[in-house]
């Protein structure tokens, strides 16, 4: 036995030293273990956060347990094109929360609607269709109720990111310039806030960082636009593979989703989120992604049934097209996605009530930056 | 419990020290209730279906023995294989014939309003279904002694590390080893811990590395062409194999451990020359299991129609045998195409004993055979028959999405990393020859060994998927 532990021993040592590192890192940067305490912190909103999470995903279980602790009045939900959304943007005494990147397909929201409390006082829920969850030829992420209610950190991302954690030491290290970490009066937690300060901020929206200020992102030239984009070409993107028509299982979730809302009570405003100008016209000319132009008409009908509005944003090359307004193919940034609202705003009189217009558009013209409106 | 999981790296250091800790009449307790808990991780209720299983096939093992009359013996042995076979049939087939049987109702124009069941196959229920049958099987042929000690009993069909996906073991060789007592020996503990890094290698480097590019092509075959299906119906091979293999090399490593020693499972089947080479190579316990218990005693019971009884067992055989893996017709097909190739080699075996003297036509032979397992495997994988023949249309038509697929979503460095992991673990089957891979490696030098042992070890930590992907026959 103990030539056994001995020979173990010295067989380990190495790796356990090569793993020390990494294991700090993570447990130090909030990586594992804390997001409950984040939540709570996050929710009682007395200082500025920012959760951004470089190795895990937890944004189901997440967002719905701050739904749940924040009461929003106002509720914004759908995929990551909603992220942009922020409480600065609305009045004072509208409770707002972001749940963007909570659904990841129909099926998602029906759970959400129906597992939400009735002591949740949620009045109005500004919806982001994404139109990949519409798709017949992509499968449907795989929606688990139990997501929302449970959550275990996954500790064997030590080990599977522990070169990664060296490999970004030594890049930060010839690139001093690199990490941007958040200014010192905002709390990051996890490895991506920290060293890029971009993560979920306090009410649920998603802050892309510092270096995001100027919009050096968004031009085509960009490596990351090119790259999304290069991956919804081929049809390689997990959310955007090819397909010509409209689920019907999808369309039939969505109607369960409305009558709910319309039996608690809940105004919802809807809308297919924009693209890039650039992916808009390629995708209209290659035709593999065809479904995307059939979603609206698949939809309409039954938003009309429940009087509730759908507006189909797609493509507007004038007002949100603008491709340097964009952090990649489909995600815009904040201002573009403030003119969506004012936009939205001002074709709904329920989402008009909790905005001041006025006050929006004086943001938005003495707004420099082609990403950010409001300073963090 | 996954293998591949953090409880697992605490229950099993922890079940073993307990093991040696404990005296030896102590051990068959722990034992059997670690294999509970390692099975309840999964739907604990189903815990039940093992223990009415037990309970019927031990009584059924005590009262063939003390039969006298056969008639009875039969009677019995039949009682105990129904009530097996009607647990598998109940929870893997009922949906897969209640649907054909509508759908040839719906045909005929007949009222059939039987419907389907919702219920979630019991993880392993196929394998130690299987092994449960072969204690009673064997208890009737008089190989094997009924056994009296039911904790022991319940201990062979529930044993935690071949519990799930086998091998399928016998009772000659389980048994005993039970009531025998394991002293320590470093050498069981050392060679048990190598082949569990192997096989850990094998399913967390080579397997869920591949099983990703695999996934993806499956999902939409028709959008892809020539080489990219090519290389998934190739990468499937490798991934079931390494997936399959691991699975097995870690848990005759466990048992290996605690001095309990199970059948070797694999024997390089890639290197085979003939299909019926390769099952004597691939999944050893399953094909022996339907050899013995199947395609023998229907050859026999048939040997006056001569060669016929060998074409009607090998058909009948791998009939059950795809039915076996799956309820699906995808199976069924994916057994008696294996089938087929058995009675063709059957029937021509004399020429090809004459021609396999050449090295040239040997190795056409080893291409040829792995070609055509890679080719059954279409189906195996695919998730309907419609799927598999787009799969095969697409893997002779032409298109640039190619190497699109390719380069944009597994990338040249994934496939480097495949390649040479695929090509290490090639290597290390090439030079242990027929000795296995323990006695081939305990063969080098100390030195040697260290080095084969940290490149596996640093290779799972640097390049290991974490990413909690099952075994590919807990499906089954």
């Amino acid at each position: 036995m103990k030539r056994l532990f001995r020979n173990l021993s010295i067989f380990l040592l190495p790796y356990m030293v090569f793993l020390a590192l990494p294991a700090w890192k993570f447990i130090h940067g909030g990586e594992l273990g804390r997001l409950d305490h984040i939540i709570q912190r996050q929710a009682e909103d007395r200082q500025k956060m920012l959760l951004g999470l470089e190795y895990s995903s937890p944004e189901t279980y997440y967002k719905y347990q701050m739904i749940l602790k924040a009461k929003p009045e106002l509720l914004a939900m759908g995929s990551s094109r909603i992220l942009q959304f922020r409480k600065e943007e609305f009045k004072q005494d509208a409770r707002f929360y972001n749940a963007g990147r909570l659904p990841n397909s129909t099926q998602d929201l029906l759970h959400v609607i129906k597992l939400m409390p009735e002591n949740i006082p949620v009045k109005t829920i500004i919806l982001s269709l994404d139109q990949h969850w519409f798709n017949a030829g992509q499968e449907p992420y795989p929606s688990d109720e139990k997501d929302l209610l449970e959550y275990q950190p996954d500790y064997s991302k030590i080990i599977s990111n522990a070169a990664d954690v060296y490999r970004q030491l030594i890049s930060d290290y010839m690139h001093p310039g690199n990490p941007c970490p958040a200014p010192p009066d905002i709390v990051a937690e996890g490895l991506i806030a920290r060293r890029f300060s971009s993560g979920y901020r306090n009410d649920g929206s998603y802050w892309y960082g510092q270096k995001n200020r100027d919009g050096d992102a968004g031009k085509l030239n960009d490596g990351r636009f090119k790259s999304y984009e290069e991956n919804l070409y081929h049809g390689l993107s997990p959310n955007w593979c090819f397909g010509k028509t409209i689920s019907a299982q999808a369309v039939v979730d969505m109607d369960s989703f409305l009558a709910v809302c319309h039996r608690r009570n809940i105004d919802v405003i809807a809308y297919l989120p924009p693209f890039s100008s650039h992916t808009y016209n390629y995708m209209l000319k290659e035709g593999r992604h065809s479904y995307i132009f059939k979603v609206y008409d698949a939809l309409l009908p039954i938003f009309r049934r429940y009087g509730y509005d759908l507006f189909d944003l797609t493509e507007n090359e004038k007002e949100w097209g603008y491709n340097d307004e964009y952090v990649d193919a489909v995600h815009g940034s904040e201002k573009m996605y403030l003119k969506i609202l004012m936009w939205l705003c001002s074709h709904s009189a329920v989402l008009d009530a909790y905005c001041d217009r006025t006050f929006l558009q004086e943001k938005l013209e003495r707004c420099k930056s082609h990403f950010s409106v409001f300073d963090e | 419990m996954l293998f591949n999981s953090l409880e697992f790296l605490l229950f099993f250091p922890a079940v073993t020290f307990t093991y040696y800790a404990l005296p030896h009449k102590y051990r068959w307790a722990l034992l059997l209730l670690a294999s509970c808990v390692f099975y309840m991780f999964f739907i604990p209720r189903y815990i039940f279906i093992l223990i009415f299983t037990i309970a019927v096939d031990y009584c059924a093992g005590l009262l063939i023995e003390k039969a006298v009359q056969p008639a009875k013996k039969k009677a019995l042995l039949v009682l105990s294989i129904c009530a097996n076979v009607g647990i598998l049939f109940f929870f893997k087939y009922f949906n897969f014939f209640n649907q054909d049987i509508r759908a040839l109702a719906h045909f005929a124009g007949w009222n059939y309003t039987l419907q389907s069941l919702v219920i979630i196959l019991p993880v392993g229920l196929s394998f130690h279904t299987l092994q449960a049958m072969s204690y009673t099987i064997e208890v009737y042929r008089g190989n094997q002694k009924a056994e009296k000690h039911l904790g022991i009993y319940a201990l062979y069909v529930m044993y935690y590390p071949q519990l799930v996906a086998g091998p399928i073991e016998r009772p000659q060789n389980m048994l005993h080893q039970f009531h025998k007592k394991h002293e320590f020996n470093y050498s069981n503990v050392a060679n048990g811990l190598k082949l569990m890094l192997l096989g850990f290698f094998k399913k967390l480097v080579i397997a869920d590395r591949l099983a990703d590019y695999v996934d993806f092509v499956y999902k939409g075959p028709a959008h892809y062409h020539g080489l990219a299906i090519l290389l998934a119906v190739v990468f499937f091979a490798f991934q079931i194999y390494c997936d399959f293999s691991g699975y097995s090399d870690i848990a005759i490593g466990a048992s290996l451990v605690m001095g309990i020693r199970l059948m070797q499972n694999f024997d390089r089947p890639f290197i085979s020359k003939s299909v019926t080479e390769f099952w004597r190579r691939w999944h050893i316990s399953l094909y022996t299991w339907f050899n013995d218990y199947v395609f023998v005693p229907l050859v026999i019971s048939l040997r006056n129609a001569g060669k016929i009884a060998v074409y009607v067992g090998l058909l009948i055989t791998f009939f059950l045998a795809g039915l076996w893996h799956g309820a699906g017709w995808t199976f069924i097909i994916f057994g008696l195409l294996h089938g087929f190739a058995l009675m063709y080699e059957f029937s021509t075996r004399k020429i090809r004993q004459r021609l396999s003297s050449s090295r040239i036509y040997d190795a056409a032979s080893i291409i040829f055979t792995f070609g055509f397992a890679c080719f059954s495997w279409i189906f195996f994988r695919a998730s309907s028959f419609r799927q598999a023949l787009v799969v095969i249309r697409s893997l002779f038509s032409r298109g640039q999405d190619s190497q699109d697929v390719i380069h944009y979503n597994f990338g040249l460095q994934q496939i480097a990393i495949s390649t040479f992991a695929v090509a290490f673990l090639l290597a290390l089957e090439y030079f242990q020859k027929n000795k296995g891979f323990i006695s081939a490696l305990n063969s080098l030098s100390r030195r040697k060994q260290w080095i084969i042992c940290n490149l596996m070890f640093a290779s799972i930590i640097l390049l290991g998927i974490f990413a909690k992907k099952e075994f590919i026959y807990f499906q089954f």
